[in-house]
This record gives structure tokens, sequence and C-alpha cells, in this order.
């Protein structure tokens, strides 16, 4: 991607070069987060999933400390 | 002994010197933030605006602006704050002379001044400042002493160069001792988080993750979309991160963000935020009416194919698990992870002492103090640089853009749930807890008061948070990364 922007810079003004950086880079910024997100939604799934292997005691809300 | 009365009143009164000393810019500033500190208060008191935090910064503002006295540069805290010093003759007080460290002053335009102090260098002109006096040549060959002094104010520096200072500072400026081991080491942006941790109910989240999930990223389309534009107006990529982080409307994330990317910044970038915040919150609910017919305002949320009663001990591991998570791919982001999950730890496990020291003492002593130290940085000097006015814009934009973004969202769920999911419920996805999930319920009721969204409206709140915080740990991981790019793209491109 470096040698990319290497390429595409040379001969263009730094305020669209600088855009076209940022764009290009927005888009993994927004994957990154995405794929994390999912990963906590289905991270609560699989909690489920796997606290469904114990037997569930009733409990109460709050402890007296 | 003849008695000099306007040396003496200058001497007295020097907070209106200072005032009338100043460039125009500086005073018609100073000026109009006073007036704006008194605003905010008012409109604190008043309930339009959140009272908690902006009653301690309105009058912080007015303490910034109106304190300010000359002080020994010598004893004065050299920071990039001090642009402006004068040279006060010690024999005759009213002989002052001006001179600047700004680079690019124009030492013409000083004609009340009889004389200049002319320097040859910023360095030599620091050095002076420095040493706090200094002897100069008069146009007859006489030689004047006198000292150096510089406009401040007693309550804090929040660029400070030099820490052995801070043992001074510790002693004069009142508040400095909080600012520099609280608030500018993100230790206040992580109390509150603390507090919003025990705030949290995440059963709401825990109930429909992927459904929460979804609306609170769409939520963060002003958190995506800003930072480029706030690139092509031309800000730096820490300074556009960090005003990019608005969009996800959180307070201390965006203290934490802009504290850790564009630390010349973080003032105005955090007085933009939080003054927004209040604003927006007033402005959604039309926003919302504006964004979604009445019609739609009035669909029934479709109902859980299974009850899910999610137990404490659910919540706890939840807590540890995705705080672990989020922790193992940015660390940078952890101390805020940690206290929003050891907030909700705390909470879930019952410990009513904790629940109540972070709730009452934590989270209300570090909003109070961080509404004041925001007021008290308000000076004219920090506020009035040519990158506000764009942050002001940028500010309103990504909070806009978040909210229909939200909104958006709500939207793609309406669609793909079979039309039984109420759009409103997208503007939840701003993280605002739980003000934006009660601005969804209260939109919906007007229209349709038999309707209750609030479970998901809380559940995509929640979400909310956490994405922000997401971003947030993306954003200062990614930064550096890229500085060490941009440097060579912008190399190549010159």
């Amino acid at each position: 991607m470096t040698s990319l922007f290497l390429a595409s810079a040379a001969g263009s003004g730094t305020l669209e070069v600088s855009v076209t950086f940022a764009l290009e880079w927005l888009s993994w910024i927004i994957l990154i987060a995405g794929f994390v997100a999912c990963l906590i939604a289905i991270m609560i799934k699989l909690l489920y999933a796997v606290l469904s292997l114990f037997p569930k005691k009733p409990e109460s809300k709050t402890a007296k400390h | 002994m003849e008695i000099d009365f306007v040396d003496i009143v200058r001497q007295l009164f020097q907070g209106i010197t200072t005032l009338v000393d100043s460039d125009p810019t500086i005073f018609w500033g100073r000026i109009c933030l006073i007036f704006l500190g008194a605003l905010l208060a008012f409109l604190g008191k008043k309930g339009v605006l959140e009272p908690l935090l902006m009653i301690p910064m309105g009058l912080g503002m007015v303490v910034a602006n109106t304190g300010v006295l000359y002080i020994d540069s010598a004893n004065a805290v050299r920071s990039e704050r001090i642009t402006d010093a004068r040279w006060v003759n010690d024999n005759d007080k009213s002989d002052v002379r001006f001179f600047t460290l700004r680079d690019d002053a124009d030492f013409s335009e000083r004609t009340v001044l009889p004389e200049y102090i002319t320097l040859n260098t910023k360095a030599e002109l620091e050095n002076y400042v420095g040493a706090g006096s200094l002897k100069i040549r008069n146009s007859d060959g006489q030689e004047l002493s006198g000292k150096v002094v510089v406009p401040g104010d007693l309550n804090i520096e929040p660029l400070v160069e030099q820490p052995d200072n801070v043992v001074n500072l510790m002693q004069v400026d009142w508040i400095q001792p909080i600012y520099n081991y609280a608030f500018s080491n993100n230790l206040i942006a992580c109390l509150i988080f603390m507090g919003i941790g025990v705030l949290l109910d995440v059963g709401f989240l825990m109930a429909r993750p992927f459904q929460s999930v979804f609306v609170a990223f769409c939520a963060e389309l002003g958190t995506m979309v800003t930072f480029p534009v706030a690139i092509a107006c031309g800000l730096g990529l820490g300074e556009a991160a960090s005003v990019a982080l608005i969009g996800g409307a959180d307070g201390p994330m965006v203290l934490f963000g802009s504290l850790q990317m564009a630390k010349h910044l973080f003032v105005p970038i955090t007085v933009v935020a939080y003054l927004y915040l209040g604003i927006t919150y007033g402005a959604y609910p039309f926003l919302v009416r504006f964004l979604v017919p009445e019609t739609l305002r009035r669909v029934r949320n479709a109902p859980p194919k299974k009850v899910i009663k999610v137990t404490a001990s659910e919540k706890i591991a939840f807590a540890v698990t995705t705080c672990g998570a989020l922790c193992l791919l940015f660390p940078v982001g952890s101390p805020l992870f940690c206290s929003l999950f050891v907030g909700i730890a705390v909470r879930e496990a019952g410990i009513q002492s904790f629940v109540r020291l972070i709730d009452q003492v934590f989270l209300y002593g570090a909003t109070f103090f961080l509404g004041l130290i925001l007021g008290l940085l308000c000076s004219a000097s920090t506020l009035l640089s040519e990158k506000v006015l764009i942050l002001l814009v940028l500010g309103i934009f990504a909070l806009t853009i978040s909210a229909v973004g939200g909104i958006l969202g709500g939207y793609i769920m309406y669609l793909f749930s079979g039309r039984r999911f109420n759009p409103v419920c997208g503007i939840a996805g701003i993280s605002c807890v739980p003000t934006c999930a009660k601005i969804a319920q209260k939109e919906v009721s007007r229209v349709a008061p038999d309707v209750i969204v609030l479970p998901d409206a809380l559940g995509i709140n929640i979400s909310g948070v956490i994405t922000s915080a997401i971003f947030t740990g993306v954003y200062i991981a990614l930064v550096p990364q890229l500085q060490r790019l941009w440097e060579l793209v912008q190399a190549a491109a010159q």
C-alpha cells in the first residue's frame, strides 16, 4: 500500500494526496472496528452457549456487603 | 516623592491592566469568553444544558479570562501558551515595553509603545524570558534594568514544558496538582467511565447483541466520515482523528483520544465536544421528527422469540471476556476499557459499598473537576486559534452525521426485521447513556403512548458506548502508524 501511495503521491497536490490517503485508510479503520464489533456480538452468543453447559442456579440480584 | 497613581491602579487591578494591554484579538476573545462562561452557567441552571458540567465549566471560563495578571517570567512555567512578554523598568514602573515570542509578530503595529526591545532570534527572546530580567539601552545610550513579566493566571498551565516547575505550581496554582495528576494523564476520563460502567445494565445489550451492535455501529457514521473531511480541512492526522471522535458523542472518550493524539488541541476539541453534546441532545428530537415520519414512529418492535433473562453472573462473564478481548486487541485503550468494565462488574457483583463509592464520589467528583478544569482552560490565548473555527464546524458535522447514521441503521433494521423495528431506536446509537435512549422512547411516546421501545433503545445505547470505545482504540492504535506513512507520502508529494 505504501508504494501505491508513493506512486500516486508523485505529481499530485498535497491536499489531494492527504484526502486520498485518509479515505484509503478509512476503509481499513471501518473494517477493523466492524470486525471487533461483530466479534463482541458473537462473543455474547458464545458466552451463552458456554454458560448453558453449566446448570443455572437462581441467584440474588445484589449481594450484601 | 512623586506618586504615580496610574501605576498604582495598573498594579492594583491587574485583570483590567492585562486586558487593556492585550492584542485586540485577545481583548475581544477574553470579553466574549467571559460572557460565554456566564451564559453556560445560566443555561446550566435553567436546565437547557447539563448543569453538572456546565455550571463549574462556565464559572471556570469566567475565572480563566478575568483572573489574568502579570507574573515574573522567571517564575512562570515555560509553555507554548506564553506568547507575549513585557519589560517593566525597575525605576519607572510606567516605562513598559513590549516584545513577543510569536515568530510572525509585526512589531510595527505596536505604535502605542515608545520603544521596542529588538531581539534577533526567538532563542534569545526565550532566554530573557527565562532569566526574568533584562538590561536594555535607550536611545540616549543609557542602560536601564527591568524585569520581564508574562500575562498568565494562577489557575492552571496545560502545556508544561519543564516538569521541575510543577513543584512551584503546586504551591501557587491552586488546581494545577489536580490537573497534572488527574486530568492530563486521563485519570478523570477513566473515573467518569468507571461511573458510566456502574450505571450500565448490559443485560439489554446481551438480550439483543447483533441488533444493538449493528445499529450502534451505524451511529458511528460521524466518527468515520469526519476523519477524511477534517484532513481535507487541513488538520493533521492526530487532530483529525481526535475531532472525528466527537461523532461518538462520548465526552471522556474525546478527552482520552485528544490527549493521546493531539495534546496541543485537546482543550478546544474537548470544549467543543462538551458544548455540542449539551446542545445536540436538545436538537436530536427535532432531527428524529424530521427524518422519521409519524407513521413509522408508531411501529411496535417485534418481541424477542425467546425471553432471555440475563443473570448477574452472565453479565460479569460478559464484562470479563469483552474487557479481556478489547485490551488484547487495543492495549493502548486498556485504561478506558478497564474502567468501563470494572464499573459493570462491580455493579453486577452487587458490591454496594463500591457502587456507592464510584457512583456518588468518583463520578460526581470527576464530573465536577472536569467541568471546572475545562472552564479554567478556556482562556482566550488557548481558544483563539485559527483551528477552533474548523473544530466548531467539524464537531457539529460529526454529531449530526452520527445521528443520521443511527437513524439510517434503524431504517435498515426496520427493513430486515420485516418492518417490525422502530427506526427511532437508531438515535439511541449515539452513546450518551441513557439520554439518547430516553429521547427515542419520548419521541415514540409522543405519537404512540402505548409503544415501548426503551429496552431495545437501551441495548443499542450501551452498545454505542462500547463501539465508541472500539473506534477510540482503533484510532489511537492506528494514528501513530499512519503518521510515519503520512510523512513518507508527503515527502513524495513534494
